[in-house]
């Protein structure tokens, strides 16, 4: 029981830290709990910590309780989680197997760091094409997306807060869009930002907020929608500041739209 | 021009889905979801001229396809979702917002502070309606089913 309970608590782990609502969190564990000598199950998904409690006929009850320290985005991991989830469920599959393969799943590189590097960028190009910007805006906003892309991704291996990471990544992709504006000053800057922006953008981790309280989660739901409003402070502060800085060094506007 | 702004968004979307880790057989279903995302939203801005209720629309339509593909491919509903309405992420009024404090513009701050919570919680909205809508008709096809017998 105790195992089942384990496996079923992994499986949970990896769908949070992946990005899953914290009601599919608890909706997959209760799915993988199908053992018949249990009475009740409770399962609590709290922000990063998820809390499993089982009740069994003539057994002491059980609790379990797993925190997560990062959290990312990787659709790939909570369609494969799911799958397993559903076969397990369904007894297609061992315990031990089960076991083996969210332990794989975890592993998992989807794609190589440069690939989501470029793929980045060249959905920024895209984008910005998408806007109705210039194709030598979007090669232009493509170079300069690659560079905040890469930041991002170094910082976060490192465990820098994702506070400082927008901070850092906004003001980079100012501080490059300025350079090529100083160079190519009839370029569609505003098409070209709001396409880098919109990769930046918590508005993924604001969505998942939302959702996480209409289903009633409302604890989840509000730190997690504060974690998407800091997120879109610190890139306006990163953003906002190199701009205020060019104004004040160059005494001048940016350029009007 | 409007084709080619479709396509590209689809392009696009593909794009930003290798970037979220989507599997690789789900990389054409997303862009085709961002294409038809942003079709809709440009033409229903055509035809009504209300940015708000575009939005509503695209997503509405995106929110029912995602939800029908998660249903018959079996997979959760964030993997079609959060790709299919990227598009219509508010990164621009972001931008002008962040422009407005750098300009010490409180209107545009105000503005574009509103719109961006607006079109967050209309997208949202949306999902919520298609999925209650969804859920209905799953209801009551069952009772007919039920009757029926």
């Amino acid at each position: 029981m105790y195992d089942e309970l384990k496996v079923a608590l992994k499986a949970g782990e990896i769908m949070l830290r992946n990005g899953s609502e914290t009601f599919r969190v608890q909706y997959i564990i209760k799915k993988m709990l199908t053992d018949l000598d249990i009475i009740s199950k409770d399962v609590i998904v709290i922000g990063r910590a998820i809390i499993v409690s089982i009740e069994m006929k003539d057994k002491y009850p059980i609790t379990l309780t797993k925190s997560i320290v990062k959290r990312m985005n990787n659709l790939q991991k909570l369609s494969l989680v799911t799958k397993v989830a559903d076969d397990y469920s369904k007894h297609k599959i061992s315990i031990n197997e089960t076991m083996n393969k969210l332990n794989n799943i975890d592993n998992i590189i989807t794609y190589p760091f440069w690939l989501r590097v470029i793929g980045t960028g060249l959905g920024t190009f895209s984008f910005t094409l998408g806007f109705g910007g210039s194709f030598t805006g979007a090669v232009a906003i493509f170079l300069i997306t690659l560079f905040p892309a890469y930041f991002i991704e170094i910082l976060y291996k490192n465990n820098v807060p994702y506070f400082i990471s927008n901070i850092l990544a906004g003001a980079l992709i100012s501080t490059l869009s300025l350079i090529v504006f100083n160079f190519y000053p009839l370029l569609q800057y505003d098409k070209m930002i709001a396409s880098a922006i919109v990769i930046l953008t918590p508005g993924i981790a604001a969505i998942t907020a939302i959702r996480d309280v209409v289903n009633g989660d409302f604890i989840t739901g509000a730190s997690r929608g504060i974690e998407a409003i800091l997120s879109a402070t610190a890139l306006s502060i990163g953003v906002g500041f190199i701009f205020a800085l060019y104004v004040f060094i160059t005494g001048g506007g940016v350029w009007q739209f | 021009m409007a084709i080619l702004e479709i396509i590209m968004m689809g392009v696009g979307t593909g794009f930003i889905s290798i970037a979220l880790e989507a599997s690789k057989e789900d990389l054409p279903i997303n862009a085709m979801l961002g294409s038809i995302c942003w079709a809709t939203y440009l033409y229903a801005l055509q035809t009504f001229d209300n940015s708000l209720l575009s939005v509503f629309l695209a997503s509405f339509l995106i929110s029912f396809l995602s939800i029908y593909l998660t249903r018959r491919i079996g997979k959760p509903l964030q993997v079609y979702l959060i790709a299919g309405i990227i598009p219509l992420l508010p990164g621009l009024n972001i931008f002008y917002m962040v422009f407005g404090f750098v300009n010490q513009d409180s209107k545009a701050i105000i503005e574009n502070a509103t719109l961006t919570i607006q079109i967050l919680a209309i997208i949202v909205l949306s999902l919520v309606f298609a999925s209650s809508i969804t859920r209905l008709l799953k209801r009551l096809n069952f009772t007919k089913k039920r009757s029926g017998n």
